[in-house]
């Protein structure tokens, strides 16, 4: 049997990896998107909001991530602009008031919403990740006096009028991990929390859910692509939907034919022992 | 006309990617390049921060205690002495018992009494879905406790409800790693459907096929040698 196994080599798995993910990107399938219900309570909690909200965008965006985390905070800010929602972008990583401005922002349709008066972009906080939103949420004004396009001091802003606390938002949403956010805005503002995390951290936060720490979540591209479908916009989510089916598929079957070649391999020791 | 943005971000990740073939001249330039630039992208940034955050109102005479993190900011380089790298251990200690400090002041309502009352839960609720995830929900979460209380005793049910705890522990790693697994294939879908927009697709056919080229070529020089 071992003759006929070809990914010994592992560049073998890896062609068909190209292949497989190539694919449906050059030609879609079209394959459905299932909504998550913790995709339909962030969903939900946005929607209920009254336009002129104020809503808290954090975020550890970077180009390192933006595969998995840049389709579900694109996801998030599109429907929060589609609402009229006001948002205050802060960034917990150095890159992340670049990435917003150059890469976030003008992929967005901002409904004629004007910086300053419906959303602004206050930078970078250091000392990420509890002692930034500690910071932010308790005396933003202490650690940020002028935001990051401008550089107009805070009480020239529209947007930043009277705002001094998170208590002063409506919602939080937070792009990155889940534990330090629930630790730094719910648990001492409680306002509704949502997060964009890593597939890789999604069943992690279930939990959260559960209690009602979290209003909701975004997992990864998956999460964004029925976020997409949610709103009505077609992003990289579902542009990548299809890909990352196919290759979830692709990796099931290598489990299960990596498990079958396994038990061939202990069978065959065990008959040449006796 | 070139756009230099593009070619270079198509042939750096090309360069990256060339790794899975086999470790070439490609993959070393795009690590060292990589690395290169990201310490001299955070040393900027880094300067930047302070200068806004600190130095522009400590100058402007708005708050003088400013000069505490400066100093304390400072201190961290006396590390590179060996005669006085015990100076370096106070900023170290504000650094830790900070960051500590925040965490911990919301984490035991956050992740433990939450966590932990999130547990209870009705044994028969009005769906047989529910009552299974119930059920399912107590029972596992107390086996895996029951894990690792090494000091009870043993016997037959004891040893069954640590092998349930055990199981338990391998379904919450094996979700785990699999959900590792398919983010990695996240970040190449990205990377790929980037390589492949309209845009980039001409440069990536012409330094793909370049690249393909000069490996072929770079592996058949040491074979020319030796025949020699």
């Amino acid at each position: 049997m071992s003759k006929y196994v070809i990914w010994k080599d592992h560049r073998w798995v890896y062609l068909l990896l190209i292949v497989v993910v190539s694919w449906p990107l050059l030609s879609p399938i079209g394959l459905p998107v299932p909504v998550t219900p913790s995709t339909k309570m962030a969903f939900d909690t946005v929607e209920k909001l009254p336009p002129g909200s104020l809503v808290a965008m954090s975020s550890i965006l970077s180009g390192g991530n933006w595969p998995d985390l840049g389709p579900p905070e694109v996801a998030f800010v599109q429907h929060l602009f589609k609402k009229k929602l006001k948002i205050v972008f802060i960034g917990e990583v150095d890159e992340t008031p670049t990435i917003t401005e150059t890469t976030l922002l003008p992929r967005i349709n901002k409904y004629g919403a004007q910086y300053g008066v419906d959303y602004v972009n206050l930078g970078y906080i250091a000392g990420a990740p509890d002692v930034a939103e500690a910071a932010f949420a308790t005396s933003l004004r202490k650690v940020i006096s002028v935001d990051y396009v401008t550089k107009k001091p805070l009480d020239d802003l529209p947007i930043m009028k009277g705002v001094n606390t998170l208590a002063d938002f409506k919602l939080a949403i937070h792009i990155g991990m889940a534990e330090d956010p629930v630790r730094q805005f719910y648990t001492p503002f409680k306002i509704p929390l949502l997060v964009g995390v890593y597939g890789m951290m999604g069943p992690h936060y279930i939990p959260y859910l559960d209690t009602g720490q979290l209003s909701g979540m975004i997992v990864g591209l998956r999460g964004a692509a029925e976020y997409e479908y949610l709103v009505g916009f077609v992003g990289e989510g579902l542009q990548g939907a299809d890909a990352l089916s196919m290759t979830h598929l692709l990796v099931a079957v290598f489990v299960v034919l990596g498990n079958v070649y396994y038990l061939y391999q202990t069978r065959d020791r065990t008959r040449k022992e006796k | 006309m070139i756009d230099f943005a593009i070619l270079s971000s198509v042939f750096l990740t090309l360069c990256v990617y060339s790794f899975v073939y086999k470790e070439s001249m490609f993959w070393r330039f795009a690590e060292q390049t990589f690395i290169g630039l990201a310490m001299g992208y955070t040393f900027v940034l880094a300067v930047q921060q302070i200068q806004t955050v600190a130095w522009i109102p400590l100058s402007a005479g708005k708050n003088y205690l400013f000069i505490i993190p400066l100093i304390l900011g400072f201190m961290l380089y006396a590390r590179f002495s060996k005669k006085y790298a015990w100076i370096s251990r106070w900023p170290m200690a504000v650094l830790i018992g900070l960051g500590t400090g925040i965490a911990m002041r919301t984490v035991i309502e956050a992740q433990i009494i939450q966590q932990i009352s999130a547990t209870f839960l009705p044994l028969v609720a009005p769906n047989p879905m529910r009552t299974f995830n119930n059920i399912t929900i107590v029972v596992m979460v107390f086996c895996t406790l029951y894990f690792f209380t090494f000091t009870g005793g043993t016997g037959k049910v004891p040893d069954a409800v640590r092998k349930l705890g055990r199981y338990t522990l391998m379904l919450t790693f094996g979700a785990a790693f699999g959900a590792t697994v398919l983010t990695r294939m996240t970040l190449f879908i990205g990377r790929f459907t980037y390589l492949w927009g309209t845009n980039q697709r001409p440069y990536l056919l012409a330094i793909g096929a370049m690249m393909l080229v000069v490996l072929a070529v770079y592996e058949k020089i040491p074979a020319l040698f030796k025949k020699k």
